[in-house]
């Protein structure tokens, strides 16, 4: 079980996690994750809000190549 | 730095690059300071990694723009959060030429969201005055978190700058979480002595022991000395250190500071200690006397050393 919640929070870094860690209960590296998680994708909302509200801001006459670089 | 004191401040540091509060994780304490450390480092990467791509491409795009479009558009559109990961993705220079059209309000609010380690270039080219304002702004906002992540990476005029702008209370604060052991003996090192005394009667007037002797730990031997000597020539610092001392729990990181005190002044302080320790059970007089063994100044306490071995 803590094997399962040890390798939760390892995806969700996407790197093997510090070793002291292991001192944790499941519910606390669950948690931890769940924080990893969140902040990821906070973080990526935040991106796509932005970059559209961004464009507004572009000159005319760049929009178009400033979208073909954003993809 | 006491492990507690170290894990505070690394959980405080974790809470904020995750947008949580310090509560939230309190069952980090449990773990070593290192590890949370790490951890940070890790999750700091991995958000930078998520969204690589599409960062990159903007860095990309806002080549075609001038810089006052894209301090517009960090501002309004971007926000500190995404605007200060841009920054990693952005040529120094260039960042350096965006910067300059920031306000400062938003270059703090920037400062709270980089990466110092991705964005040392850019760091070292802003002009000293430039940093000492958004060090001002940090500093009224007490975000002494954000300002101890900065410090490793500012020149010496720009320290130097900021020393300048920001009050003693605030400096020792800032030097609580500086996370780099060596480079914070440096910064103590360009601190005029008229500061040093100034961080120990700070430490007294609004009680940031802890946080004073977790600083005189991690300094070397020569600046432990300087600091200590500075509080212990004190009268009133005195009487207060010892109080902290005695309340906190600090006897340890206090002992350790006697050590690196001149003879004359550790004297002063053995005998300051007289009065309380002698209150003390006898136990907790074994306690101190063993810390002060380790601490290698047992032999220099003078009367102090006669209550201690006292049964």
């Amino acid at each position: 079980m803590h094997h399962d919640a040890l390798q939760a929070l390892q995806e969700e870094l996407g790197t093997v996690p510090p070793d002291d860690l292991a001192v944790l209960s499941d519910g606390q590296l669950r948690a931890l994750a769940t924080a990893v998680r969140e902040a990821r994708e906070r973080q990526s909302a935040a991106l796509d809000d932005a970059t559209e509200s961004a464009l507004g801001y572009v000159p005319r006459l760049l929009r178009a190549p400033v979208r073909r670089i954003l993809g | 730095m006491s492990d507690a004191l170290r894990v505070r401040a690394e959980v405080i540091k974790l809470a904020r690059l995750l947008g949580r509060e310090a509560d939230d994780l309190a069952y980090l304490h449990q773990v070593h300071p290192a590890a949370i450390r790490r951890l940070r480092e890790q999750a700091t990467d991995m958000l930078f990694e998520a969204q690589s791509r599409r960062l990159r491409r903007l860095a990309r795009a806002s080549r075609l723009l001038p810089p006052t479009v894209l301090a517009t558009i960090a501002e309004r559109a971007f926000g500190p959060l995404l605007a200060g990961r841009v920054t990693g993705y952005l040529a120094p220079a260039r960042a350096g030429e965006v910067a300059a059209k920031l306000s400062v309000a938003f270059r703090a609010d920037l400062a709270v969201e980089m990466d110092p380690r991705r964005t040392s270039d850019v760091i070292a080219r802003l002009p000293a005055q430039s940093i000492a304002e958004v060090a001002r702004e940090l500093g009224q906002r007490e975000e002494y978190v954000t300002m101890g992540r900065f410090a490793g990476q500012l020149t010496d005029e720009a320290l130097r700058a900021v020393f300048a702008v920001v009050d003693d209370a605030a400096l020792l604060r800032v030097a609580f979480v500086i996370e780099d052991g060596e480079r914070l003996d440096h910064v103590f090192g360009l601190l005029p002595a008229p500061r040093r005394a100034g961080f120990v009667r700070a430490a007294a007037a609004v009680d940031l022991w802890p946080e004073a002797l977790d600083l005189l730990s991690r300094l070397s031997e020569r600046r432990c000395g300087e600091l200590a000597d500075a509080a212990a020539a004190q009268e009133a610092v005195l009487h207060s250190i010892v109080r902290a001392a005695q309340d906190d729990d600090l006897w340890n990181a206090l002992l350790r500071a006697a050590r690196a005190m001149g003879d004359e002044n550790r004297r002063r302080l053995a005998e300051r200690l007289v009065g309380p320790v002698s209150e003390l059970n006898q136990t907790q007089r074994e306690h101190i006397a063993e810390l002060a063994r380790d601490a290698g100044v047992f032999d220099g306490l003078g009367a102090l050393r006669a209550v201690l071995e006292s049964r």
